[in-house]
């Protein structure tokens, strides 16, 4: 199987252990990626608060570069990047203007879009090309005894919920549950992070992650699993600056398909778990696990 | 937050608006989505607030301290220039416009970010520059009439 | 039924004399229409003796002035171009018979309906209304003197569905002398009112008023009360309508049980095991059941779902040995009657929103999240826990949430207002407050409460201190942020009055979850041919003045079967059903517009093509004479003979050819 791939701005930044571990356990269950040519900045939630149309032409070359590639697929495992890429597909189809100008900005470039390109995340592969009877074939080192709380954050599944519910997701806690893990049921699977608030207003944005890792800590989880690079930014390099506003709350957070990865035997470091600032570790005794 | 979301609809509604577009409530809207999956009335909140920040924008009235109009121009300027984001470098950026002294707290994130090999001030760019900067010009004269989105989803 | 005058042969026609009235219906039409100018034209036509314009032409003096002009001009044809025939046909065809005339010599031209309300344009709008008048003008000049047709009406009713709306209708028709059958799906009637504890606002218990109702229905030697029986097919027309029934096996001999419950004692479940519907599912039940202790009729019935002997075969029956009527028949097969019936009184009720739909509400997942039904067997004496209010761990709540508005006014779900949840979650409040000694809080988005004593019933509560809080709850978590969280439910809410978002902590939370159409709704709308809104409720005629006719004659409505509504106005409904279907039958015959088609028999060749066509078998072949001929009494006037008829030998009255091409002829001859 060969997927073509959006990696998006952060997988090559911040989230380089995301594309990293996805990379290697898609090759390991014979997926191949295919990276879209010259590809573009989706333009996430930012440009569009500062201009529709131009958020709109931005996303729109990625997908007419798609279609020009003889994709009808594209794999965007970046929450922002998955939903931008989602909305424009929509906008076009329900919107005749917004197309109209899209077509405009696209024939500037010689392109042309006719909206055939299906949008899709990792997990929705996963679970329903791939399979989990395959997954679970390739599991080596089942995660017997860590307690995951699978954390799906906002953008996947609000608001065009294509794959999964929008308010209580499981493709993921199902993926967990096949490679042996403990999903701990929390009832935060879909609260926001703080997005880019943790920067830009601390106090806002760091207490809306604080509340997740909290929550999870009070859960009995040992980690949060997430699918979106800001989320993990968020939750793994803010970590240190939470623990100093509100005290200790020692739960690292890795990405899913990490967690896959480890599953499958492959090496820690082969997967970007060596980039996490805040170390996820295997509890040594599964059983004494927090309360 | 200066207004809560349902005053902001209210204000829209009744027409004050200088106190939307000043407001610092639409730009703390995360873009979660929540409240649009939610509303009885199928609003699309969210989609609302993006158009009242691009309005505030336009008309330059947005609050000229606060961080987040700051980095959602920062972005749109960077995606413009390199067709790529540099989130290392997007991040000084803003904090060299804004705040100062928040850059100088993140000194130990930053070097555990060099350290793990996430952070990387080398400007990505696209090859075909030339191409985005034609097809984002061919929008310029369409993007000062940024229009409301329909209130419903269909 | 129809006398000969409709067959009687063409007369010569003399040249008719018109009279033309153009109505202004205040400024319904005249501020559209130039209705001076809709007149004059009309004058001007051949045949038009006068042409006027006038206010209100349905008004007296409007119907006197046509009676009026009829004597004084000696006119015999007459068009009326105002609203759609559907309202005032009737009026004006009454109008032409006191002045003497053939009721059917009236024409009307809809010039409110298909003109002035949907037009903007004045010119065209009167351009419109001037072709749309000629073209009646010229075939109002064909017109036929007909007499209308009467059909006879049976005297039974079947009324459908035994909750409160049918048992008061039943009841109302019997006492009426009529015979009533009265056919209900589930094991006993009662509906959803006999699961409730008390009514608001004057807080009388539900069982109290109604069981003496029940006992009347079963008692009543005019009703004949079918229960775990359902409609499956309706034929024929007002006045005499064919009705199947099929009646399910309930296992059980309902003549000989007497409904003593030593089957059930005896039953080798030895306990409860099955969930109780009665109770909401709160408690359990064994196969065989007597639905609740005043079920009616007072017979127990077998779930082949979950009896061992029907399921399996082996079991060691003994139900069977501890009857000592004999009454148990486990080869009991359905059976199907067909009965004959005047009207029908629709009253099938409604089903409640299922939660799940809203999962951020926490139903299925949190175990103390309830329904307002389940609640209501909290606290009723004879429910589930004996009317003391219990989580489900066994520990009394000390504090307890209402939700409203879950599946109503929501346009995810359902975006009308159920009507009955603000009072029954205030009712809820006073009584689980009452049972469990709970702090109550109502999360509302407004609170309604009109209709007789309501508001006072919504300051009582205010007075007695159960807690409003305004806000839609945006979810129900056990996300605990503080200690005093931990171990309940929270619900998160936007407090609009305080301006912000609050978290609460409760033992226990009630959804108030809305009423929704019968699943089967369109179902049933298709066997009885009655309409459905988009939504599902059964649609009445008119929303204000035919709020229980159907667009079906003898068909009526009450009860939530055609939206939600409260007991007091399902039985207002009910009696108003009831009052409409015995208006029909004490007089015996209904007069039927005399559409009906007729053969030609110079012309008819007995072909018999139009005989498979007849969806009322109206049609006959006189096989001596080798021509088909039709039977008018059974002819519904639907037309299809007449286009079929390949000999064009097929006329239908009111919709002749030569009727139909002269209205086409003048519609299109552009003047």
């Amino acid at each position: 199987m060969k997927y073509p791939y959006f990696p998006g701005c952060s997988l090559r930044g911040l989230g380089r252990a995301y594309e990293e571990s996805l990379l290697a356990v898609l090759h390991h269950l014979g997926v191949e990626l295919q990276e879209l040519e010259d590809w573009n900045c989706c333009g996430a939630t930012a440009y569009m608060s500062v201009d529709e149309t131009q958020a709109a032409v931005l996303a729109s070359r990625n997908l007419a570069r798609a279609e020009r590639a003889g994709f009808s697929e594209l794999l965007a495992p970046c929450s922002a990047c998955y939903l931008v890429l989602n909305k424009l597909q929509h906008s076009i189809e329900q919107f005749p203007d917004i197309q109209q100008t899209v077509q405009r900005a696209l024939a500037q470039a010689n392109l042309n879009y006719r909206g055939s390109v299906r949008v899709r995340h990792p997990l929705d592969i996963l679970l329903h090309e791939i399979g989990l009877d395959a997954i679970r074939e390739r599991v080596v080192q089942p995660l017997r005894g860590l307690k995951v709380a699978p954390y799906y954050g906002c953008q996947i599944v609000r608001p065009y919920a294509t794959f999964d519910d929008a308010h209580q997701p499981t493709t993921m806690d199902q993926l967990l549950a096949t490679l042996g893990a403990e999903v701990v049921v929390w009832p935060l699977k879909t609260k926001c992070c703080g997005g880019t608030l943790t920067g830009t207003v601390p106090e806002a944005g760091l207490r809306l992650s604080y509340i997740l890792l909290k929550e999870a800590q009070r859960r009995g989880a040992h980690v949060l699993a997430t699918v979106c690079p800001l989320c993990h930014f968020n939750l793994d390099a803010y970590h240190a600056e939470i623990e100093h506003r509100w005290g200790p709350i020692p739960i690292p957070t890795v990405y899913f398909s990490q967690l896959m990865g480890l599953a499958f035997g492959l090496a820690p470091r082969q997967l970007g778990l060596h980039r996490n600032l805040v170390p996820f570790r295997f509890p040594s005794e599964p059983t004494v696990a927090c309360p | 937050m200066d207004y809560t979301p349902r005053q902001i609809m209210a204000l829209v509604r009744a027409d004050f608006k200088n106190e939307v577009l000043q407001s610092r409530t639409i730009w703390l809207c995360a873009s979660c989505y929540a409240c649009t999956v939610d509303c009885p009335r199928e609003i699309r909140i969210t989609d609302i607030l993006y158009a009242l920040k691009q309005r505030a924008i336009q008309e330059g009235v947005y609050p000229r301290h606060f961080p987040i109009p700051v980095l959602a121009r920062e972005f749109a300027a960077m995606a413009r220039r390199h067709g790529r984001i540099t989130e290392a470098y997007l991040v000084l950026k803003l904090f060299t416009r804004t705040n100062w002294r928040a850059l100088l707290r993140s000194w130990r994130i930053g070097l555990a970010l060099i350290r793990t090999g996430r952070f990387r001030l080398r400007p990505e760019r696209i090859q075909r520059l030339d191409e985005l900067k034609a097809m984002l010009a061919a929008t310029a004269s369409h993007s000062s009439q940024s229009s409301f989105p329909p209130a419903k989803v269909t | 039924m129809t006398p000969p005058q409709n067959h009687a042969p063409k007369a010569h026609r003399a040249e008719p004399r018109i009279g033309f009235y153009v109505c202004h219906c205040g400024s319904n039409i005249a501020d559209t229409v130039d209705c001076a100018e809709i007149a004059r034209y009309a004058a001007s036509l051949p045949g038009v003796i006068l042409a006027r314009d006038y206010k209100y032409m349905c008004s007296d003096p409007g119907q006197e002035l046509i009676q009026q002009d009829i004597r004084e001009y000696q006119l015999d044809r007459i068009v009326v171009a105002s609203c759609s025939p559907l309202l005032h046909e009737h009026t004006f065809r009454a109008a032409l018979a006191r002045a003497g005339l053939n009721p059917f010599y009236l024409q009307m031209v809809n010039i409110r309906e298909h003109v002035s309300w949907v037009h903007k344009n004045r010119e065209a709008a009167t351009a419109k209304a001037r072709d749309l008048a000629r073209a009646a003008i010229q075939r109002v000049r064909h017109h036929q003197a007909l007499q209308p047709i009467r059909v006879p009406i049976r005297a039974e009713a079947l009324v459908l569905g035994g909750g409160i709306a049918g048992i008061h209708a039943a009841l109302l028709l019997a006492e009426a002398g009529k015979r009533v059958i009265l056919v209900e799906r589930q094991p006993s009637i009662g509906g959803h009112m006999a699961q409730l504890d008390k009514t608001f606002p004057t807080l009388d218990c539900a069982a109290c008023i109604l069981t003496p109702k029940m006992s009347a229905v079963r008692a009543h030697p005019n009703i004949t009360l079918w229960t775990y029986s359902e409609v499956i097919k309706v034929e024929g027309y007002v006045g005499n309508f064919t009705v199947t029934v099929r009646r399910k096996p309930r296992y059980i001999n309902e003549a000989l049980c007497v409904g003593c419950k030593q089957c059930v004692d005896a039953c080798v479940f030895k306990d409860g095991k099955f969930p109780d519907e009665f109770n909401a599912g709160l408690s359990h039940r064994k196969p065989i059941y007597l639905p609740f202790p005043q079920a009616t009729p007072q017979v127990v019935v077998i779930d082949p779902d979950r009896c061992l002997n029907l399921k399996t075969g082996k079991c060691k029956k003994t139900c069977v040995e501890a009857c000592d009527r004999n009454a148990i028949v486990f080869d009991q097969q359905p059976e199907v009657h067909e009965v004959k019936v005047g009207t029908i009184i629709v009253a099938t009720g409604y089903d409640l929103f299922d939660p799940t739909r809203l999962p951020q509400y926490g139903y299925g997942r949190y175990p103390n999240v309830f329904t307002t039904l389940e609640a209501e067997r909290l606290v009723n004496s004879s429910g589930p826990t004996a009317g003391k209010v219990r989580l489900r761990d066994g520990r009394v709540p000390r504090s307890v949430g209402i939700i409203l508005c879950v599946g109503s006014r929501d346009h995810r779900t359902h975006p009308w207002c159920s009507r009955t949840c603000c009072m029954h979650s205030m009712k809820l409040a006073l009584l689980i407050r009452e049972h469990a000694g709970a702090e109550v809080t109502i999360f509302h988005m407004d609170i309604r409460s009109a209709g007789k004593g309501y508001e006072e019933f919504y300051d009582r509560c205010l007075r007695e201190g159960i807690q409003f809080i305004r806000g839609r709850v945006a979810e129900v978590t056990d996300w605990a942020m503080t200690a005093k969280e931990e171990g309940h439910l929270v619900v998160r809410v936007e407090d609009t009055l305080a301006g912000f978002v609050r978290r609460i902590p409760l033992d226990m939370i009630v959804l108030a979850v809305g009423m929704e159409p019968q699943r089967d709704a369109r179902e049933l709308r298709r066997i009885l041919n009655i309409s459905c809104s988009n939504e599902g409720w059964f649609l009445e005629r008119h929303p204000k003045l035919g709020p229980v006719i159907t667009f079906t004659d003898g068909i009526f409505l009450a009860g939530c079967c055609q939206g939600p509504k409260d007991i007091p106005d399902t039985v207002a409904q009910a009696g108003a059903a009831a009052a409409e279907a015995l208006a029909l039958m004490d007089r015996g015959y209904i007069e039927q517009e005399p559409n009906t088609a007729y053969i030609d028999p110079d012309h008819c060749c007995g072909c018999k093509s139009c005989l498979p066509l007849c969806p009322y078998s109206a049609i006959q072949l006189d096989e001596t004479q080798g021509r088909a001929f039709i039977n008018e009494a059974l002819c519904k006037g639907c037309g299809a003979c007449v286009a079929a008829c390949p000999s064009g030998s097929i006329q239908q009255h009111l919709f002749e050819d030569e009727q139909v091409f002269a209205e086409i002829d003048g519609v299109l001859s552009y003047a």
